[in-house]
């Protein structure tokens, strides 16, 4: 596996490029130029190939032993020569010591390349915008974390999902009743009417998401959903500059239960509401098949945020394509009950005047 | 001797009290065993259930200068049920002390008919709303054909009330009477209101949360079988008398003759 990293340069003045979402283009901050990816990309593609082979020749350093070097993956940065050590499964970073975006082609080439990316269209200063709106109007948050916590790291990430594309098929049987009640006396006669149902149908699923990453919360990757799959594209490097990309850690087979169980509550659910017309329905047997058609490898644009409040870590995570964010937030007990009580006591107050009084 | 004429004379006089206290137990316990509680004129209960009744109704009666009955008849023909439970009432000389106070519980088998009266202290320690209560509760019971459990909820109703009115120094009325409806009613839905409002608002601090659905994926379902089958019909009938419009007013209403009470109905 290379470990060498690679940067895009400017071709006008060599300085880095970067990818600006709001305007999909590679763009130097140095000199100004814009180009447009697929450019770069052809420009770029004898550098890449020189680069790799620097990098096989390059003298060996220090070496990590076995246990160390299980996890981690040694890389250099081609702009200030400083050797990025990471988890084997992140397959691009930005420089820690230049600050320069940097590529590790050969991580996301061969048999892990992604079919599919989305860039990212919102930027960090909306995550944090966004984080600041989302604390608004939340009832039972301590004053004091949005007064004292604030973002300590926020990174872009292509996050690695599984796509799948299945056809559902669904049988089922059930017994629908209609009643009617009545008074006779001083009884109520009730009369109800017993059906056999009966459906069956099929249903197409296009492109289930499910992250395979180990490392990212499968709550908060499920919470931003869903993402608008008309601005997908092809993948290519040219899109990671200045963000995290992670490689996939969990492969298709391992993510496809989750996938499996979404498509079969969809599916069931939308068996069941064509059945109306009845007061009650019961379900007597279903049957529901789902057939994966393919599995594409996909990275998808997510803003992690992280901040830190009494010594406990909250994340965020924002839809790099909507904007969508969500977190868990800690909760103010005493809030919890001055709400509780504010509520209930006057109402009781209230019924007990209007009752007793 | 004249020791021995004493101690005769005084044999004497110890066996004539002894037999003038036999006499009177024997002409006064059957007048007291002729005035039971429970007066079962069709012989509806065994003999134990009998005497666990009586027992129950004498524990209720006692101390409150108010007797509680049950009465049990097979038929009572055309008559009113409250007419007769009331000619019943006063030919039998019921109720306790000079006010006759009592209520009474009159269960017609054959008739399938039942009224609750009530006299004397009884109008005043029985409300209309408190008698409503009872008859709630005893008339389900009537008509699942369960005298003995008809009864015991009668007696230990009608124990209770006597019971709170004896401590309180007022009926259970509608103006009184939290019971465990009203207490649900003024504290449990405010307080199930606060959780409800209480748990939007702590959902909105946690938002991270796995899907179990793929809506956003699925453009539809195609169908392609729809079969709706008539099968059958059953039919259930259930005990339930529409309610009498409850007079806000509180307190206990009575005849021209001083009888309290309900008008009763059919079980």
């Amino acid at each position: 596996m290379p470990n060498e990293t690679t940067n895009y340069q400017c071709p006008a003045c060599t300085g880095p490029l970067r990818f600006d979402s709001a305007t999909g283009k590679l763009v130097c901050d140095y000199c100004g130029s814009t180009y447009e990816v697929k450019e770069v990309e052809a420009l770029y593609a004898d550098k890449q190939k020189a680069s790799d082979t620097a990098a096989r020749q390059r003298p060996q350093g220090p070496v990590w032993g076995e246990e160390e070097a299980a996890g981690l993956t040694s890389r250099t940065c081609s702009s200030c020569g400083a050797e990025l050590v990471c988890d084997g499964t992140t397959a691009a970073t930005t420089c820690p010591y230049c600050g320069n975006p940097t590529v590790l082609g050969g991580q996301l080439s061969g048999k892990l390349k992604p079919e599919y990316i989305i860039p990212f269209k919102l930027d960090r200063k909306a995550a944090v915008q966004n984080l600041n709106k989302y604390y608004k109007g939340k009832k039972f948050l301590p004053k004091a974390f949005k007064e004292q916590n604030h973002v300590e790291e926020i990174q872009g990430v292509y996050v690695p999902f599984w796509l799948y594309d299945a056809t559902a098929d669904a049988r089922g049987a059930y017994e629908g009743e209609v009643t009617e009640s009545h008074r006779e006396g001083n009884y109520v006669v009730t009369n109800t009417q017993h059906y056999n149902v009966a459906r069956a149908g099929e249903a197409d699923f296009i492109k289930v998401p499910v992250d395979g990453s180990s490392k990212m919360p499968d709550a908060h990757m499920d919470a931003i959903e869903p993402f608008d799959y008309s601005a997908i594209q092809p993948f290519s490097t040219a899109y990671l500059p200045g963000f995290l990309a992670d490689r996939y850690d969990e492969d298709e087979e391992k993510c496809l239960p989750r996938a499996t169980r979404r498509m079969e509550n969809t599916t069931r659910a939308a068996l069941r509401e064509t059945i109306d017309g009845y007061s009650e329905v019961h379900t007597k047997a279903e049957n529901i098949n789902i057939d994966i058609r393919k599995a594409h490898y996909a990275l998808l644009p997510v803003w992690m945020l992280h901040t830190r409040w009494n010594d406990k870590d909250f994340l965020f995570a924002m839809n790099g394509q909507t904007g969508k964010l969500i977190g868990d937030l800690p909760v103010d007990p005493k809030r919890v009950a001055a709400w509780f009580a504010g509520i209930s006591l006057p109402l009781m107050v209230i019924l007990a005047l209007f009752l007793y009084g | 001797m004249k020791n021995r004429m004493c101690k005769t004379n005084c044999y004497k006089k110890c066996c004539a009290f002894l037999a003038a206290l036999l006499m009177l137990a024997v002409l006064v316990l059957p007048g007291m065993a002729a005035a039971p509680l429970v007066r079962d004129e069709m012989g509806l209960f065994d003999a134990d259930t009998y005497n666990e009744l009586e027992q129950s109704a004498e524990a209720a009666s006692s101390g409150h200068d108010c007797d509680v009955y049950f009465l049990v008849v097979n038929d009572i023909g055309d008559a009113n049920q409250r007419d007769f439970a009331k000619n019943y009432y006063v030919n039998n000389g019921l109720g306790s002390g000079e006010g006759k106070s009592g209520i009474l519980f009159l269960l017609a088998v054959g008739s399938r008919k039942y009224v609750t009266i009530t006299y004397g202290g009884g109008v005043t320690a029985f409300t209309d709303y408190r008698i409503e209560q009872m008859e709630d509760d005893i008339v389900p019971k009537l008509s699942d054909g369960d005298w003995a459990g008809a009864a015991r909820t009668y007696i230990e109703m009608a124990d209770y009330t006597l019971d709170y009115y004896a401590e309180h120094g007022e009926p259970i009325d509608v103006d009184n009477d939290l019971g465990a409806e009203g207490l649900l009613f003024v504290i449990g839905i405010p307080a199930a209101i606060a959780a409800g409002v209480c748990l939007v608002f702590y959902h909105q601090m946690k938002t991270a949360k796995e899907k179990t659905e793929a809506d956003d994926y699925m453009p539809g379902l195609k169908l392609r079988v729809k079969r709706d089958v008539y099968t059958h019909t059953t039919q259930t009938r259930v005990y339930d008398p529409p309610k009498e419009e409850k007079s806000s007013g509180g307190g206990s209403s009575t005849d021209s003759d001083g009888f309290g009470g309900s008008s009763g109905g059919s079980f």
